[in-house]
């Protein structure tokens, strides 16, 4: 009987291995014949000191020296990409989340409002960066000319240091469209049923929002969490466009400095390795993330 | 009066939920219409300080040059197939994969799930020329293939994800009870999975089309021949090496090229209320 | 079981790697035909691309034995490095690359040299190249890289009619940068949108800096780093006080707005106009104002001064058609004077033939091309390309804390020489060592 048991688990657990593999098969395919390789070349290069024309010799961990020891940009980048990572990643979760709280009530519109949240994230290419610069121009610009209708005088956005990666991150914010639309599919997947009977129960609108649509949101706000870490640990686009990492470097970005490094200083070895000190910055944060999501992330099982 | 001042209490919290709507609508608007204001102005118009947001001139000769400057015509098929063809595998591959890292174990699932998430943590700039060898090697540079391949192949890690998020989220007795009454797992997975998380699937491809028809990297990189350019690509022919830029073309093709898009966005939209099916399941 | 699993998944695997390599033998069967055609990368945008296409399909008309295949890809933002450079490592690139000299080196490993070529022909080919072009295409140790087809040079662009409302003299060929300070302080006026400058602030300036006062940023071998001089100093203070004195704004650091709209709007009175957009800045400016070039202001010795920006075509090593590749890049070059006019259109041809006529007397709104051929044999080519990006980024950050931050040149310099220099030595480490 005892036996009879055990096997019969081996066979549910035997079975369950199988569809694992089956089902993600096109994933571990993908990820062995087209992924893998890749990864382990740059994991090798990261202890030599190839070229872009991929001619190098084996040198150790000559690049890790130089980076914590001699290029003075390897701690500056990386410091400011954690300005941006830590301005960045509340904001856009919390206004994602409010506005597709609002998008999520019933309201006239309400096809349009989601329209136009998401056009920023459809019309994000190479024709709209010009504007962006328009937009911070300090004389000129749209932002600065707002605030001096309420008599406030708009600082000098790009030209100025301390400035500058605010208006990356104001930049970036605008394409949220993605974590919108996500958080909204997370906030629509409520039941119902739930709000009701919190109705009957007398249940304000913020009440509810906070003991029902934020808890049971929480899934989906770790989702848009762990990646919105690591797409804005790797920021690049919007800085280089805006202010292509200056006003004096301030908004000088790790993936920037791999970028420089690996195709215009063409030392692939050297970014090799910042992208796997990038890799292990990432990996770490992500899993403490994951460690703590027992604590506050609720499936509804 | 209970009830009046609760009524009066919603009514306050509609208007605001509309104020605060209709700004942030217009903030993010806002580049939409300053490009169709830019793609209807003459050359001497579109640098005035302050600028003007009607056009004084309304004129269409940029949508007729940028039309005749490029290939546009091509590009656009290019941009069409390549996105169609990478959308819709990506929606099918990522959701079945994900089908699979939420419902089944083996001994190596989690490592192989934090795999998955560390795909999305190196930067691509050291992964691309090794990548770029490896088409190489399969023949592939200056076809369509390199683009459209990987979406087959479980469509990134970000969309595995979040299925898997989406997917976690449904009761397992839901499924447990359809195996016992002899259903396969690859229909528990169409009929009764799938079904239950349409609102993702619309966002998945929604932005996987996006995304795909906005690259411009990939198809820069892996396209040599011009008449396999995608719209992306040829939107930078508008834009010289020296930065003058040639913004009224430019924002007529990207205006052009962007009406598909928007237009199934528009569409979609409207079933990603749908996903409220759910409560009748749950019951 | 579950090694019948993994045997199911490499057998996948398998397969899979399988159809690709089918797919791909297919196509590198097809690439093994085309290698009998000239294929040909060029870069560009807009009117750069258009001269491109003409040049090739001139080329194809007088040679129709050569079978053509020319691609035209976009520029800016390095991306056209990018994709050159995945290109060359894979060993993917065509038979003729359009180069620049400017790269100082950089994929010269890729590049056969056009000595031998030159010399088979036996043409003396500098005097039939325009003045100043050709030299920079010989590396150090001699090698030819590539030959020119194209260079811009910049003049200076002013609105008559904004001198006239200031009561401002027109600007002369003999202006010094000083002349263009003091000037440029009468225009300094107004607030926000109301605001008024004398010059636009435009990214050629950075460059400008280190010759403007007659300064060097290194020797002419390419050997000995110089940008720690009083002449260079001298010259990042001249653009660190008209940023101070508001003749140019201080927004240096910003790069998507297209920079001649502070001119084009008439928010600024005078422009550094670049050969590569006469005709864009032409067509912008249409009947608005009154305007004029000159050249560019002088050093205080009365020399010309002028920054150039050049590309040509060079012949990749691993070409299989190097006898046709030679006839596009030299007629390209010098020898059809019908491609120097397809290439007139947006920039000096390499053909002096071409540049000193045809070029010489293209008129775009009120202006011609007359005073870009001006001094040309005193003008250095952009200084901090290709393998010289990286001191050249350590430069910016000295341009950066002078215009920006308001610190002194000789602090910044300070600051900032010890890791140029070092950045600088190992260029010339690297470099010797691929010798």
């Amino acid at each position: 009987m005892k036996k009879n048991k055990v096997k019969n688990k081996d066979i549910i657990a035997r079975r369950s291995a199988k569809n694992f593999y089956l089902y993600t098969s096109p994933w571990l395919i993908g990820f062995v014949v087209l992924t893998l390789y890749p990864i382990l070349y740059s994991f090798y290069l990261m202890f030599t000191d190839t070229d872009l024309t991929g001619h190098g010799k084996f040198i150790g961990i000559e690049n890790w020296v130089y980076a914590f020891k001699e290029d003075p940009l390897f701690f500056k980048a990386f410091f400011n990409t954690l300005k941006y990572v830590a301005m960045f990643v509340p904001l856009s979760l919390i206004l994602a989340f409010f506005i597709a709280l609002l998008l999520s009530q019933k309201i006239r519109g309400v096809g349009f409002f989601r329209t136009a949240f998401y056009i920023p994230y459809i019309t994000s290419g190479v024709a709209v960066t010009i504007l962006w610069g328009w937009i911070f121009q300090k004389d000129f610009g749209i932002v600065n000319y707002l605030l001096g209708l309420i008599h406030i005088k708009g600082p000098n956005w790009l030209g100025d240091k301390h400035m500058a990666m605010v208006a990356v991150v104001i930049l970036s914010l605008w394409t949220i469209g993605n974590n919108i639309i996500i958080m909204l599919a997370g906030i629509q997947d409520i039941p119902k049923s739930y709000y009701e009977s919190a109705q009957i129960d007398g249940a304000g609108f913020w009440r509810q929002t906070f003991n029902i649509t934020l808890p049971l949101t929480t899934p989906t706000i770790y989702f848009n969490l762990i990646v919105t870490i690591i797409a804005a640990f790797q920021v690049f686009q919007q800085p280089l466009i805006l202010t292509a990492g200056g006003p004096l470097n301030s908004t000088y970005t790790a993936a920037i400095h791999i970028y420089n490094n690996g195709f215009i200083y063409g030392k692939m070895g050297y970014a090799s390795m910042m992208a796997w000190a990038m890799f292990a910055v990432i990996m770490i944060i992500t899993l403490v993330v994951v460690r703590s999501s027992k604590h506050w992330v609720f499936y509804d099982d | 009066m209970d009830n009046k001042l609760k009524n009066s209490e919603a009514k306050i919290r509609k208007i605001i939920t509309y104020v605060i709507l209709i700004i942030a609508a217009i903030v993010c608007l806002f580049p939409f219409f300053w490009m169709i204001s830019t793609s209807f102005k003459p050359m001497d118009e579109i640098y005035k300080m302050p600028p003007d947001w009607i056009p004084l001139h309304g004129t269409i000769s940029n949508f007729v040059e940028g039309l005749k400057g490029a290939n546009f015509g091509v590009y656009f098929k290019n941009t069409a197939i390549i996105s169609f063809l990478a959308t819709v595998g990506t929606v099918i591959s990522s959701s079945i994969v994900a089908y699979g890292f939420s419902r089944f174990k083996a001994k190596l699932s989690p490592v192989l799930f934090m795999v998955l998430l560390g795909t999305m943590m190196l930067p691509s700039q050291v992964t691309l020329i090794p990548q770029y060898l490896l088409f190489n090697k399969l023949g592939m540079i200056d076809t369509i293939w390199p683009l459209i391949i990987p979406s087959w192949l479980g469509g990134g890690a970000f969309n595995i994800f979040l299925f898997t998020q989406f997917f976690r989220t449904l009761p397992k007795e839901l499924d447990e009870a359809a195996m016992l009454d002899g259903a396969s797992s690859f229909k528990v997975f169409t009929k009764i999975l799938l079904p239950s998380v349409k609102p993702v699937m619309l966002a998945v491809l929604v932005m996987s089309l996006v995304y795909n028809w906005n690259d411009f990297f990939s198809p820069l990189i892996y396209l040599n021949s011009n008449e396999k350019f995608t719209v992306a690509v040829g939107l930078q022919f508008f834009k010289g090496s020296q930065g003058n830029v040639q913004v009224g073309q430019m924002m007529a093709m990207a205006l052009f090229s962007l009406i598909p898009v928007l237009i199934i966005f528009a569409i979609c939209q409207k079933y990603f209320i749908q996903g409220i099916k759910m409560s009748g399941l749950k019951g | 079981m579950k090694k019948k699993i993994v045997t199911r998944v490499l057998a996948v695997t398998l397969a899979t790697l399988m159809v690709f390599g089918t797919v791909g033998c297919g196509s590198s069967k097809k690439s093994e035909k085309s290698s009998k055609t000239l294929t040909i990368w060029s870069m560009g945008a807009d009117n750069q691309k258009k001269a491109a296409e003409n040049m090739v399909k001139i080329f194809q008309k007088e040679h129709p034995d050569i079978k053509v295949d020319a691609q035209v890809i976009p520029t800016n933002d390095n991306i056209y490095d990018q994709k050159m450079a995945t290109a060359l490592t894979a060993g993917t690139g065509p038979d003729v690359l359009m180069c620049s000299p400017d790269w100082y080196g950089l994929y010269s490993s890729y590049f056969e040299d056009l000595n031998p070529y030159v010399k088979k022909d036996g043409v003396d080919i500098k005097s039939k190249i325009t003045e100043g072009m050709l030299d920079p295409y010989y590396r150090p140790d001699g090698k030819l890289e590539g030959l020119p087809t194209f260079q811009n040079a910049f003049a200076l662009a002013y609105n008559k009619d904004m001198f006239d409302k200031y009561n401002v003299d027109y600007p002369t060929d003999d202006w010094t940068w000083e002349d263009v300070a003091k000037a440029g302080e009468k225009f300094v006026s107004g607030e926000g949108a109301d605001a008024t400058y004398g010059m636009v602030n435009h990214w050629v300036f950075n460059n400008f800096s280190v010759i403007a006062e007659g300064g060097k940023a290194y020797s002419k071998d390419l050997k000995t780093l110089e940008v720690n001089s009083p002449e260079v100093k001298k010259g990042l203070t001249l653009f660190g006080k008209l940023i101070k004195d508001k003749v140019i704004p201080d927004d240096s650091a910003a790069k998507t707005l297209p920079k001649e709209q502070l001119f084009v709007s008439q928010h600024a009175a005078m422009y550094p106009l670049g050969g590569f957009e006469t005709k864009l800045i032409a067509d912008e400016i249409g009947t608005k104002f009154n305007w004029d070039v000159v050249t560019m202001p002088k050093t205080p010795n009365n020399g010309y001064n002028n920054i150039i920006y050049a590309g040509g075509y060079a012949m990749l090593k691993t070409s299989k058609n190097k006898d046709a590749a030679w006839q596009f890049i030299k007629e390209a070059s010098y020898d059809n004077e019908e491609m120097g006019k397809a290439t007139a259109g947006f920039a000096m041809p390499g053909n002096k033939t071409v540049a000193e006529g045809y070029f010489k007397n293209l008129k775009y709104g009120p202006i011609d091309n007359t005073k870009y051929l001006e001094g040309l044999s005193n003008a250095k080519l952009n200084m901090w390309g290709g393998s010289l990006s990286e001191p050249g980024n350590i430069y910016t950050q000295v341009w950066q804390s002078v215009t920006i931050d308001g610190q002194s040149a000789d602090k910044a310099m300070k600051q900032y020489y010890p890791s140029l220099k070092k950045a600088w030595d190992e260029v010339q480490e690297k470099q010797a060592k691929e010798n």
